[in-house]
């Protein structure tokens, strides 16, 4: 086995974008699968930046499904958090999800499989950055992301009875992963076809 | 299926519909959050497949969800469903992303390489095309070369009229040059009728019918001058005419080639 001494140094200035303005949140339509469902013999990244997929693809057969959350700050407490570690720190990512809804289908179809399978979320940030490249933000692609809390408060006003469910990536190693495939548009019908499928 | 219409499709169920509702109607089902909206789904998809009475075709080239085909040089992104033009151009130039594809048949190897074949067949036309452009004459020439045969019908068409011309003129001086010949003659004759008149009356005077009919003839005369120097004229134009019509011909021929 060749040894490998990891080189963390700073590649860039620390500064702030001053003619696209940053702006927080994320959108309300965000796209969600099943980790398993991914080829990631397919999936390809970026050769000079290793944070962009290129392209996301699932295998056969198999489909994305869209989420919507409404509101003006859609997915709130989805956040991603260092995890100190003995040797190597890595990532918590939280992705929160509020289904407006609490019928046996979504009991049957979603919930019970959130419960206990692993996903990977796309969420859209509301600031692209400069080159458009932050728009799409990829959660849960490398160690998947699992249910950490499932809750269905019967006289919640936030989510009017429905499901709040709060999935999280734990220990991933990259700080964020963006999904960017030559340009936005490019990018939007590859989320699209997720959706289609095969 | 029919039989969980009423209690509920199996997930399975719902990616049938949702799969022949993309291949018959190009589109997704608009709204999946609802059981009703399957069972629309449902019965939208079997009006229609009893209306046609025929399954949709599966295309041979069929991506995996997320795939996308950028042809080189285009700015066209390609989803399914994909042509098997584009397809089959996407593999000749990058085999290795196979793994896009949901769906491919087993020879799509030598699809592509007869797909590049064909391409390069294409191209080599193209160009052989483009160099036969570059030889012949381009657009303008033509234009000309179309004058030169305008000028050049207009000067046969001139030619021939001034052979007409010079055929009348050459029958007007034979014409011209009997009457001439015939009018010596009847001024021969008259001279000798009036010799011996003036001999016989011995007076000497020229009767009134000998004045008109020199008259005549010295009018017969300037007309031969005449039709003399016409000839002569018509000569020369006639061997311009022909000079010109000579250089023209050969100018067209030269133009053709």
């Amino acid at each position: 086995m060749a040894t490998e001494s990891c080189d963390y140094q700073l590649a860039a200035d620390l500064v702030a974008s001053c003619a696209v303005k940053p702006v927080k949140g994320i959108k309300s339509y965000g796209f969600i699968m099943n980790y398993n469902d991914i080829d990631f013999e397919a999936a390809a990244r970026d050769a000079q930046n290793p944070n962009i997929v290129k392209s996301l693809i699932l295998k056969t057969g198999k489909k994305a499904y869209k989420m919507y959350v409404p509101g003006k700050s859609p997915y709130t407490g989805t956040k991603k958090t260092l995890s100190a570690g003995t040797y190597r720190n890595r990532f918590n990512k939280d992705v929160s999800i509020v289904i407006l809804d609490n019928g046996p289908d979504v009991s049957h179809n979603i919930i019970d499989q959130l419960a206990n399978g692993t996903f990977v979320v796309v969420l859209e940030n509301k600031f692209p950055g400069s080159d458009n490249k932050n728009t799409f933000e990829i959660y849960g692609l490398e160690a998947g992301l699992t249910a950490t809390a499932l809750d269905d408060d019967k006289y919640s006003d936030d989510t009017e009875g429905g499901w709040l469910a709060t999935l999280q990536e734990e220990n991933a190693p990259t700080s964020g992963i963006f999904l960017y495939a030559e340009s936005l548009a490019a990018t939007r019908t590859a989320l699209e076809s997720l959706v289609s499928g095969s | 299926m029919r039989s969980r219409f009423q209690s509920g499709f199996s997930s399975s169920d719902r990616l049938l519909l949702d799969s022949l509702h993309r291949k018959l109607f190009g589109k997704d089902i608009t709204k999946t959050g609802c059981s009703d909206c399957y069972r629309d789904a449902y019965v939208i998809i079997v009006n229609h497949l009893k209306k046609t009475k025929t399954m949709p075709k599966t295309p041979n080239y069929v991506l995996k969800g997320g795939a996308l085909i950028h042809p080189f040089g285009t700015s066209k992104f390609y989803t399914n469903p994909i042509s098997d033009e584009v397809a089959e151009e996407h593999l000749s130039n990058f085999p290795d992303e196979i793994n896009k594809y949901a769906h491919y048949p087993d020879d799509w190897e030598a699809r592509a390489a007869a797909f590049a074949k064909r391409k390069v067949a294409e191209i080599e036309a193209k160009k052989t095309h483009e160099e036969v452009e570059k030889v012949t004459p381009a657009a303008d020439n033509s234009e000309e070369i179309e004058n030169l045969k305008v000028q050049l019908t207009e000067a046969q068409e001139a030619a021939a009229k001034a052979e007409l011309l010079r055929t009348e003129a050459e029958n007007k001086v034979r014409e011209l040059e009997e009457e001439n010949t015939n009018l010596e003659k009847r001024i021969e004759e008259l001279n000798a009728k009036t010799g011996n008149q003036t001999a016989s009356d011995g007076e000497g005077v020229e009767s009134e019918d000998v004045a008109l009919l020199r008259m005549e003839l010295e009018t017969a005369k300037a007309d031969l001058d005449a039709a003399n120097e016409e000839i002569a004229t018509l000569k020369t134009d006639n061997r311009a005419l022909k000079a010109a019509n000579t250089r023209l011909k050969n100018n067209g021929a030269k133009d053709t080639e």
